[in-house]
Parts: structure tokens; sequence; C-alpha cells
């Protein structure tokens, strides 16, 4: 680990401590190091002895803030940008209170969070997930990619969007989808599932990351995202009480494609 | 290939569009056989599920009208439904299909012969696409 990395945890440590000591916070969402060197364990710290194994580089590169859902306050998350603007998302859609989250953010620059409440700063921050897609528009790569699926709703565990009680992949009135796991089924939940994200998407590459097949379909969202912030003017989770793309309208929207 | 033999669901919102088919009807206007109309409270209600489900399950294109902006039922409806649209056309567009089978227009309550019109013009268009042999979802 890098000298870098070190002082980015020892910095983190101090404020966590500082935190516990003052009673501000009960827990700490972070990466802690695990039994395998390389890949992170994603802990819930209760105590300030917990910080011991705290962890912090490149592999610590998933999305935290789903699991903030259900937990009691107040809790602290070590964030990422990805993570600070889900958290906006939730509070926008009613699923947090901003006073139940303390945000630690750990990133580059202060404004590339939404909001925080305290700053750690790292000089060499994952790089932007958001993809060139050479293959958009080719339905070959849509359907091999699709084929390469195995419908075991990984992407949709690991996004934060995606919290729906009862998915519309599993509800049986009505039937989306036909049974099994066959090439309808799965176009009609990634189409599905993107229709959803569209507007919200916080390009954390959850889905990307998560996949144990290494499907890449995120080049449809980064596509909409792209949409929604040239057409609408809009990125998902940088403010607070902003209304979802598609939860608003402007009288003078373009209609592209539409039949004159 | 014959004209019946196509498949096409039309989404109408129950207050514009489908009393402009209605209208159509009256006027013993002429259009193709191949539409099939589903019809809903509003454009706004339209679920982009509906055209990825109809698509799946077979059919050869999908029409959704409702009123003119500014014309809606329940005022806003539409302009909700337009951005969705939108949206959604762009992504079968990227996903490769060809988003041509999908149609969005607005047809009022009086224009029967709109509704005639679009209708010939969807089916010329979709019988084109899949006489080139376009690959179904």
């Amino acid at each position: 680990m890098t000298e870098e990395k070190l002082s980015i945890i020892e910095a983190l440590k101090t404020i966590c401590e500082d935190l516990f000591s003052k009673r501000v916070i009960s827990r700490v969402l972070a990466f802690t190091e695990g039994e395998i060197k390389e890949i992170p364990v994603v802990s819930l710290i209760t105590n300030p002895e917990g910080l011991k194994g705290l962890k912090w580089d490149e592999s610590c590169n998933k999305p935290l803030a789903k699991l903030l859902l259900g937990l009691k306050p107040k809790t602290a998350i070590i964030a990422r940008p990805y993570d600070a603007r889900a958290v906006v998302m939730y509070i926008n859609e009613n699923q947090l209170k901003r006073d139940d989250v303390f945000i630690i953010g750990v990133g580059k620059d202060a404004s590339d969070f939404p909001v925080f409440d305290a700053f750690a700063k790292d000089p060499s921050p994952l790089q932007s997930a958001r993809e060139p897609s050479p293959s958009r528009g080719s339905l070959d790569f849509f359907l091999a990619e699709i084929d390469r699926c195995i419908l075991c709703y990984a992407c949709r565990q690991a996004c934060w969007g995606c919290y729906c009680p009862s998915c519309f992949m599993e509800r049986g009135i009505p039937d989306w989808t036909p049974a099994g796991v066959g090439r309808e089924a799965k176009i009609a939940f990634h189409l599905g599932r993107t229709m959803h994200l569209a507007g919200r998407c916080v390009e954390c590459g959850g889905c990307k990351t998560a996949c144990p097949s290494g499907v890449n379909l995120k080049y449809l969202i980064d596509s909409l995202t792209q949409m929604c912030y040239e057409e609408y003017g809009h990125k998902a989770g940088m403010e607070e009480g902003a209304r979802d793309p598609l939860s608003d309208y402007r009288c003078d929207d373009g209609q592209p494609g539409f039949l004159e | 290939m014959d004209e019946s033999e196509l498949k096409i669901i039309a989404f109408l919102c129950n207050w514009c569009s489908y009393a402009g088919a209605d209208l159509a009807g009256t006027g013993r206007m002429q259009y193709p056989p191949s539409v099939k109309i589903v019809r809903l409270p509003c454009s706004g209600r339209i679920n982009p599920l509906y055209i990825i489900k109809a698509l799946a399950d077979g059919a050869d294109g999908v029409l959704v009208s409702g009123c003119h902006p500014g014309d809606c039922h329940y005022i806003t409806g539409n302009m909700y439904a337009r951005r969705r649209f939108a949206v959604l056309k762009r992504l079968l567009d990227d996903a490769g299909f060809d988003s041509d089978r999908v149609q969005f227009t607005w047809i009022s309550a009086s224009e029967g012969q709109r509704f005639a019109d679009v209708v010939s013009d969807v089916t010329s268009r979709i019988k084109l696409l899949k006489t080139k042999g376009c690959e179904k979802s």
C-alpha cells in the first residue's frame, strides 16, 4: 500500500475516533481488511477498536450506500462521490433522512460531492466510470451480452436504485416476462431495469463489477445518463430536493423521433 | 405480405386518440386492419414495459398516441409521457433494435383522418422493415 493511501486511512481513523468519542455516530460503514489481502470486506464498525482494520485503495470500489437502508441512526459512511450522490437520491426519494447519515467523503475535490459532513483528500481517486461505447446501436453486441447473462440479478442487488421490495421481474400480475432464463426474459429485464434507472444512475459501475459472467450492458444506461444531461440538464444526485428528469417536464421539451 | 398479417399494437389514450380512432370509424375512413387498439386512461399511464412486452411477445410494431401537448385531460400526463418515450426510443436504438418499430404521436379527438393516415404510415414503415428481414426481439 502506498504512503498516500496510508495517510488517507490515518485521516479517516482520526475522524471516526473523534465521532465515536463525541457519540455523534454509533457505527461506521466502511471497507476493512479481509482474510484475502486483495479483497476488501464491507464492515459495519461499531467501536473504535474496529477501526484498526480500515482499508482504502483501488480495490474498495463497490458502492456502499444501499447498505444504509434500514440501519438505525446514526451511521457514518465512508463515501466516494457516487455514494454521496446515491445518499442524496435516497433523501430525494424519501428512503433516508439527511440527519441519519454522516457522510465522510473521500475524493480528489470536495466539489465532486453534493453533500458531505467531513472530507479526506485522495489525490488519486478511481477514474470516472462512464464509458465510451463503440458498440452502441449494435444488436449483435447487445445479444451477445444478453446471452452471457444468467439472470442472477447481481447487478440489481448491487445497484443503489433497485430497492423496490418487489421487483417487476418477480411479479406474477402483471407478468412481464416469460418464465425461465430465455432471451425474452433477459431482454425484458435489462431494458426494463435501464428504463427504471434512466436519469437516476449515479455511475458507480456497481452493476458491471458485480456481474459474475462479465456482462457489460452499462453502455445503455450511460447513454441515457448522457441524454438526460444534454436534453434535460439533469445530473442525478447532485442536488437535494431535485426531481428526476422522468418525474418532471418542461412545456418545450423536444420530441426526437416522434411522428409529425 | 398482406397488411392484415401484421400485428401492430396501438396504445391510445381514452380522451383524444381513442376518440380520434372512433371518429375514423364513424366517418368510414379506410385504414389498414393491422392495428390492434388498447385503450388506456392517458398516455402518461403507459408503462414503457407495455411496449417492451408487446415487442417481446411478437408484435411487429407498437403505436403510442395521446392528446396533443397542452390538451391532456389530466393536464400534464402527456408531458411526462413525452420524456419517457424519448428516453425509451433512445434506449431501443442503443440496444440495436430498429426503433422505427415503435412510433409515438399525438392525435386529437377531432383528427379522425389523421388517425387513418398515421395507421397507414406506420403500417407501411413496419411492413418495409419486416420485408427487409429485421430481427425480432
